[in-house]
């Protein structure tokens, strides 16, 4: 139980951190480590029960989120890899205390509704309030991109911490989602790139209405 | 299972990657295939040749046959034009009815299938390919529209994967197993609160795909910034796919919680729905996104339904094929009026459309007053039921005369705004004489059949169909939640 409760640590903290960092080559790298953390997640559960299917999952997960898709997400523009700095309405110690906010929330709402281990359903439930306040609290498009791919592998995450349960394959499809999800972000946010000339979502003039 | 819930998408997808591979001149050839397949699977499930899983199933398939048909059969002409008029390059156009035969293969998937897993897998597919065809402008303006409608969705779609394995889980289902109305397969492992939980993540989650407000902002942007058919196909199925999903969902979590607070849940987000558009459709200058603010009221009023039971259940299924039916024509219409002016915007030019284009300015007519729930179309007689299964049930009274208001105010906004497109000539127009103009019947020909629909499909698709709509209203008055 006490390495389940670390993997999924992981993914918790390189949530926070994605939140966090300055640059898309240091946001690439934690995504990497948070994909460690699902995978870890995984291999963790392979080891203590019975259930073959786990270890495609653990080779699914290495695969697709340690290998492809930080590759199809970094090689897709130079005008990211030059950017440095941080621009979001709250300052970064601000961000932190919301982070730690919600992490408390998540805690105790688990603890309160009572269900298996609460501290690591409280703790996926954390990493998935940080991911959401990412995707509102960072303006640069890069930053965006890996904050909703952030929220897809703690969701996956989430799904084998309560889905195993239910000894059947339930993670597989989602990795294949999750490649599909990478291309058409890297799609939408170079294509956004080329047309703007910047990575910062308010140059996107916002539509009337 | 039935062996169609394969071999239905895989022939479309098929369809979509020989569009893909084949030359352009081959494009208009492969377009009628894939009409013809559309229309052979409607067929043969209308005789009976093969078994959707259950009625609801049924017609609800048959509703996306019939307006993806004719979805198709207006791209083609449509998006023939709008390439030459923007200069889209070979690969765009191919990539567009690659993507749009993949769109309705995803569709259709949803209608079919009934692993809620699966569903959620088809129902990414559905909003991942819908995110290129809403950015296939590739301007400024469709990609911050692409761009919302994935960040939005894709996070909401997201929750819903969290919430459907929670919901399974804890009300004691399986994930592997197919079909609506499982045995309890785990009693033991029940736990209301978290059900709930799941439930209601599925209601965040599958509502922002639906555009229920509050999760709605993605969807006046990316309705209005693609082109009209994607428009008209966002609009007429893939919303209402995400709103059967939650009802779907929450039939098999009613197990294990107390359906009140389901009930109540769809509810809140369809009353919410209508507030939404009844605060902004009346000041929309462009048609097509009045027509968007107009796709958030409806789907709020089959959440109602969906929300209140009974008769209104009743109701909210009619509604799904009477709003399909009703939307498709307006965007495409919208999309016709783009052409033709340059603009659907009334502040831009589009004006006096009657008098200048009159098949044009009429079919526009005849799908407002329906789409504003006019008697006798066909949107009237399911808001009917949908209203009248609310006042059946005295807790709903309020709710519903709330609502009734709300499509009261929605209904003037649409009305004193329509005559600016209709009929009244803008400044340049007043100037000088301005002519009729031609309207290409390849265009035109689409959108008067579904105005037959506009006009009759609200008492003609039960008649002409007694059988299902017999069984779907068995179904929906028998296994409400």
């Amino acid at each position: 139980m006490i390495l389940l409760r670390m993997a999924v640590f992981l993914v918790w903290i390189t949530a926070v951190l994605m939140a966090l960092v300055k640059t898309d080559r240091s946001v690439n790298v934690l995504f990497r480590f948070q994909a460690v953390g699902e995978l870890a997640v995984a291999a963790v559960l392979a080891l203590t029960v019975p259930y073959a299917w786990l270890w495609l999952t653990v080779v699914a997960v290495a695969l697709i989120k340690v290998v492809i898709i930080p590759k199809i997400l970094f090689s897709h523009d130079a005008l990211v890899q030059q950017d440095y700095g941080v621009r979001s309405p709250f300052g970064m110690s601000g961000l932190l205390l919301v982070f730690l906010a919600v992490t408390v929330f998540a805690l105790a709402f688990t603890r309160a509704v009572g269900i298996g281990d609460p501290v690591l359903a409280g703790t996926v439930l954390a990493a998935l309030l940080v991911s959401l306040v990412h995707l509102s609290a960072r303006y640069e498009v890069w930053s965006i991109s890996r904050a909703l791919l952030s929220l897809e592998t703690i969701c996956a995450t989430g799904v084998l911490v309560v889905g195993w349960t239910l000894k059947e394959p339930a993670d597989l499809a989602i990795d294949l989602v999750a490649l599909f999800l990478a291309f058409t972000i890297s799609w939408v946010a170079s294509t956004l790139m080329r047309l703007k000339g910047s990575v910062d979502v308010r140059d996107m003039k916002e539509l009337i209405g | 299972m039935s062996a169609a819930m394969i071999w239905v998408p895989a022939g479309l997808t098929g369809f979509a990657l020989l569009a893909y591979i084949l030359p352009q001149r081959l494009l208009p050839t492969v377009v009628k295939l894939a009409m013809a397949f559309l229309l052979m699977t409607l067929v043969t499930q209308w005789m009976g040749s093969w078994q959707a899983p259950d009625a609801l199933a049924s017609w609800f398939f048959r509703i996306i046959a019939v307006i993806a048909t004719t979805i198709i059969w207006y791209s083609e002409p449509y998006i023939r034009r709008e390439a030459e008029h923007k200069h889209w390059p070979s690969a765009r156009v191919k990539a567009y009815f690659a993507l749009l035969l993949l769109f309705v293969a995803s569709l259709l998937a949803v209608s079919l299938w009934t692993s809620f897993l699966f569903l959620w897998v088809d129902m990414e597919f559905v909003t991942l390919s819908s995110v290129f065809l809403v950015g296939m402008e590739i301007d400024g303006r469709s990609l911050e529209a692409a761009w919302r409608f994935l960040i939005v969705t894709e996070s909401g779609g997201l929750i819903a994967l969290l919430g459907t394995v929670i919901a399974v889980t804890a009300s004691g289902h399986s994930l592997a197993v197919w079909g609506f109305h499982p045995a309890l397969r785990y009693p033991s492992e029940v736990h209301t609160h978290w059900a709930l939980a799941g439930a209601y993540m599925i209601l965040m989650g599958y509502g922002a795909k639906a555009g229920l407000a509050p999760f709605h902002t993605w969807l006046p942007d990316a309705h209005s910034e693609a082109p009209a058919p994607i428009s008209a196909l966002l609009s007429a199925i893939k919303l209402a796919s995400a709103a059967l999903l939650i009802y779907r969902s929450f039939e098999m979590v009613s197990s294990a919680v107390p359906a009140v607070f389901l009930h109540d849940g769809m509810i809140v987000l369809g009353l919410l729905s209508l507030v939404i558009a009844a605060g902004f459709v009346a000041f929309q200058t462009d048609l097509k996104r009045m027509w968007a603010y107009s796709s958030i009221e409806h789907i709020g009023l089959i959440s109602l339904g969906m929300g209140f039971g009974g008769i209104a259940l009743v109701g909210a299924m009619l509604h799904i094929w009477t709003h399909a039916a009703g939307k498709t024509l307006l965007f495409q219409n919208s999309g016709t009026i783009r052409l033709l002016y340059g603009t659907s915007d009334g502040s831009a030019g589009a004006r006096d459309i009657l008098a200048r284009t009159p098949w044009t300015g009429g079919l526009l007519a005849v799908g407002a007053a329906g789409i504003v729930g006019l008697p006798p179309f066909s949107p009237f007689w399911s808001e009917w039921l949908i209203v009248a299964g609310g006042f059946s049930v005295p807790q709903y009274r309020l709710f519903t005369v709330i609502a009734v208001a709300l499509l009261v105010v929605i209904f003037i906004g649409i009305a004193r705004r329509m005559p600016v497109w209709l009929f009244r000539p803008g400044p340049a127009e007043r100037n000088q004489v301005v002519g009729r103009m031609a309207e290409p019947w390849g265009l035109i020909l689409p959108s008067l059949l579904l105005a037959v629909f506009v006009l009759a499909g609200g008492i003609g698709a039960p008649l002409v169909a007694p059988h299902l709509w017999h069984a779907v209203v068995h179904e929906a008055m028998s296994h409400s939640f």
